[in-house]
């Protein structure tokens, strides 16, 4: 470049030597060309804006989503060339990502889309977004990095019960009430004969038109279980040589079982011994106290899934805190959940004689390994009704189809 | 592709240039004067010698061929011209023309030839980015610099003619300043349009290789931006203020040559008396004159010998010289020869069809099949689906059904890609078909069962799920045809 500026210069000496028109013209062009027009669009450049255009992403295993960045001339001059490409993570990218080149006229925008690819549960950011702006000779090239990273939050898978071999049994939904205290407005049970107190909004007015007497709505009683789900994330639980494929079936049986206990009413509770990954800081979770354990409160519905898979997405095992911590901690928590569900990748002795001593203390345990070997064969297929009880989640084959 | 345009762009610019010439030519040369009919015969053997050069030119072109081209243009000079100055100098336009478009479609060409080797880079590797001037430093020169070294080039003779006729104190009247003006003009447009197409072209062999994504009609919108900045970069060059200088030739030539002159002469040289010249001719300070005796006869006669030998020797030599070459010209002429005919076939399909496209090709007879001939009253869709799909054997286990499905599937776009694994892949034509859904699941779990399982199948189940497979070939088949 430094040679054809120094041409440049030449040409204009000759012009101001010999001084003809057609020299000055020369050497205003060679000056406009090597000179002008490399400065006039490092100042151009300085009005283009680019920004995403997609709002935060959470996605599923196997999902698709298009995420678009916006590119855009605020002045009126054009550019001869621009090409953007999204920084997208490996395990995001369903294809080789494909730089984008357009050209953008002035006051004009351009939306760069990208095809993400859910596959591996985690946490990620996009970005940054790299831009190159090119003129129209091939004078120059200018590279910008884009630095508006955007998290995309990919959810641990979510089976039906069914494919990971457990029963509906493995999960309870709401149950009868030992008190007849609550009526359950949705369930009608029956109608019977108004008697004294019975408030008057129960009158079954059709049955009562029938009858000739009054009839009021007989309710069942239910009171919805509060459950807590337990989940082991202690590397030292794990076999090292399929840490990635138990690690990965103990989250995904563990959002499964979340989805169904929420879906079937239940207050769900969270608890695990893992850690988050950093990238995860931004979104917003309700964490509970401030130890080595992550804990979320009970609570019902779907924001509570959302933010049980959440912490799913962005979960990992650590080496420090045993599972042992969280079972010695929660008998302590007496009264704050019925029901306990434990993800497990092994049924250590240790861990059944803490179910057991929870059982002991009025819980309900349910294990559920994500293990191929169980050591406690006399808890599996137990009675329904059974206090403390073993299963196995085991991906079904075809599962995923 | 932009290249079909750039020929084009290629022969308007070495013909504005060469009729710049040729009109300072009409200025410098007594007695010849540009005459009007140059113009087409100009613009016509540039248009021929570029696309020539870009499309059919190659080193086993033999000279033959250049020479027939370049007498397609000479002849009707030696018709048309008055006299053989003009002859001469005309001859000298038509060749400048000719070469100079023969040189930007050559470019062309080889800009095309010389990106192939990016074939062998995986897309992701190629990056078109650095394709500039300013990043020359981070490897090997922009291909679009043979562009800029020829535009310098030009527009600094175009700048040394102009200044030779201005030194020359010619008088020219205003249609001839008017013509100069337009033809500069014209040139400065035409060379950067050139720049800007082979930057273009360049870009979009980048492009293909890296296959990267374009925004539709990029070209149009390149073009049309780039005939703004153009026009008002022009407008500007020629509104701009000239003749200011302060250090003209004019006003510091007087002072540089006195300068120069007492640089040159120095301080005078003192003259002593008596020692400046030597003495007369035969004075004291001259030897005398050798003596002139006869040579013997046998000098000559040696002197004789060794010049017909020395001539001898080298005229062997240089008919030896003259053989070699003579045997390698004709050599590469007549392998260059043969494929004459080839090329003439080439050039008249190419011509033939610019002209279909021209004139929308009513008439046009249907392109040759190569494969086979078409029976009469087959039609082509099915001849087609003949060729592809009846002449594949029936697979002959699951795996082979499994191939088969995945080649079918491209077809209708539901491409395996690397990163998908078989139960994926169904996964993506469980989406896509109606009637088997539920046979892929099963299907698949087959072909794991065979791909990867330790246990065969039984002749039973093996047939059920070729059965299914089966099905599944021919829902694969039929999809898109219901729509």
């Amino acid at each position: 470049m430094i040679k054809w500026q120094f041409l440049s210069m030449l040409a204009l000496l000759a012009a101001f030597l010999f001084e003809t028109r057609t020299a000055y013209n020369w050497a205003y062009l060679m000056l406009i060309l090597f000179f002008g027009l490399r400065l006039f669009q490092r100042r151009l450049t300085e009005q283009i804006a680019v920004r995403r255009l997609t709002p935060q992403l959470s996605l599923f295993p196997g999902e698709q989503k298009e995420v678009v960045f916006q590119v855009e001339n605020k002045s009126r001059l054009p550019f001869a060339w621009i090409s953007g490409l999204d920084r997208i993570p490996t395990d995001l990218a369903g294809t080789r990502p494909k730089k984008g080149v357009f050209s953008l006229p002035g006051r004009s925008r351009v939306e760069v889309p990208a095809l993400l690819t859910a596959r591996q549960r985690g946490v990620y950011v996009l970005g940054p977004i790299e831009i190159f702006i090119g003129d129209f000779f091939g004078l120059s090239t200018q590279r910008f990095l884009v630095d508006d990273p955007q998290t995309v939050l990919v959810y641990p898978r979510i089976y039906n019960l069914e494919d990971l071999n457990l029963t509906s049994a493995a999960v309870i939904g709401p149950i009868t009430a030992q008190k007849r205290i609550y009526p359950d407005p949705t369930k009608l049970a029956g109608v019977r004969p108004c008697q004294a107190g019975d408030p008057l909004r129960t009158l079954h007015w059709p049955a009562t038109a029938r009858t000739n007497s009054l009839q009021v709505k007989q309710f069942e009683h239910t009171v919805n279980v509060t459950c807590l789900l337990l989940l082991n994330l202690d590397r030292g639980d794990y076999e090292s040589k399929k840490h990635h494929l138990q690690t990965e079936l103990a989250v995904s049986t563990a959002a499964s079982l979340s989805a169904a206990l929420l879906r079937s009413g239940a207050a769900l509770g969270f608890a695990a011994n893992g850690v988050l990954t950093r990238r995860l800081a931004q979104e917003k979770i309700n964490l509970t106290g401030s130890g080595p354990i992550l804990r979320l409160r009970p609570r019902q519905g779907t924001a509570q899934l959302v933010q049980i898979l959440t912490i799913l997405a962005g979960i990992e095992t650590q080496k420090k805190v045993g599972f042992e911590t969280i079972l010695a901690e929660q008998s302590r928590r007496k009264g704050s959940a019925a029901f306990l569900f434990l993800v497990i990748p092994k049924d250590s002795v240790e861990i059944v004689s803490r179910a057991e001593e929870l059982v002991r203390n009025g819980y309900r345990v349910h294990i559920f390994v994500a293990g191929s070997k169980i050591r406690h064969p006399r808890l599996l297929h137990r009675p329904k009704e059974a206090p403390l009880q073993i299963f196995t989640a085991r991906e079904k084959e075809g599962a995923r189809l | 592709m932009i290249k079909r345009f750039l020929p084009f762009g290629a022969a308007l610019a070495s013909f504005c240039l060469v009729s710049l010439t040729g009109q300072y030519a009409a200025l410098f040369v007594q007695g010849w004067s540009f005459s009007s009919w140059l113009y087409p015969l100009l613009f016509t053997a540039a248009l021929e010698s570029s696309y020539f050069a870009a499309y059919f030119l190659t080193p086993q072109v033999p000279l033959l061929g250049r020479v027939l081209e370049l007498s397609l243009f000479l002849s009707p000079l030696y018709f048309l011209s008055a006299g053989s100055k003009a002859l001469a100098v005309e001859s000298l336009l038509v060749g400048g023309a000719w070469l100079l478009a023969r040189g930007y479609g050559r470019q062309f060409a080889e800009m095309e030839i010389k990106s192939a080797y990016l074939s062998d880079y995986p897309p992701s590797a190629i990056n078109w980015e650095y394709e500039s001037l300013e990043s020359k430093g981070y490897g090997a020169g922009p291909a679009v610099e043979y562009f800029w070294r020829r535009f310098f080039a030009f527009g600094s003779g175009a700048v040394v003619l102009a200044i030779i006729a201005e030194r020359s104190n010619f008088v020219l009247d205003s249609l001839t300043r008017v013509r100069l003006g337009v033809l500069t003009t014209g040139s400065l447009f035409c060379l950067l349009v050139l720049q800007t197409g082979a930057y273009l072209f360049r870009l979009q062999i980048l492009w293909e290789y890296a296959q990267a994504k374009i925004q539709p009609g990029l070209s149009r919108i390149w073009l049309k931006s780039l005939s703004v900045f153009l026009v008002v970069a022009l407008l500007a060059v020629n509104a701009a203020p000239v003749n200011y200088s302060p250090f003209s030739l004019e006003k510091i030539g007087p002072r540089l040559a006195g300068f120069l002159q007492r640089i040159l002469e120095g301080p005078a040289l003192k003259r002593e008396a008596g020692s400046d010249f030597p003495a007369a001719a035969g004075g004291p300070g001259f030897l005398p004159p050798p003596s002139e005796a006869e040579p013997s006869w046998w000098i000559a006669v040696i002197l004789l010998i060794y010049l017909l030998s020395a001539g001898g020797i080298v005229l062997i030599f240089f008919l030896i010289l003259l053989g070699f070459l003579i045997v390698e010209f004709s050599k590469k002429e007549l392998g260059g020869l043969r494929g004459l005919p080839k090329l003439a076939v080439r050039v008249f399909k190419a011509l033939k069809r610019v002209w279909q496209k021209l004139t929308g090709a009513a008439w046009a007879e249907p392109e040759e099949n190569v494969f086979s001939p078409r029976p009469a009253g087959v039609k082509e869709e099915f001849l087609f689906s003949r060729l592809r799909f009846s002449s594949w054997p029936e697979p002959r286990n699951i795996r082979a059904q499994f191939r088969r499905m995945v080649r079918l599937g491209r077809k209708k776009g539901v491409s395996f890609r690397a990163d998908h694994t078989a139960g994926e892949y169904g996964f993506c034509l469980q989406k896509k078909l109606k009637e088997g859904k539920n046979n892929i699941a099963l299907f698949i779990a087959g072909y794991h069962r065979v791909r990867y399982g330790r246990d065969r199948l039984g002749p039973n189940e093996q047939s059920k799920i070729m059965a299914l497979g089966s099905d599944l070939i021919k829902e694969i088949k039929n999809l898109g045809k219901e729509e």
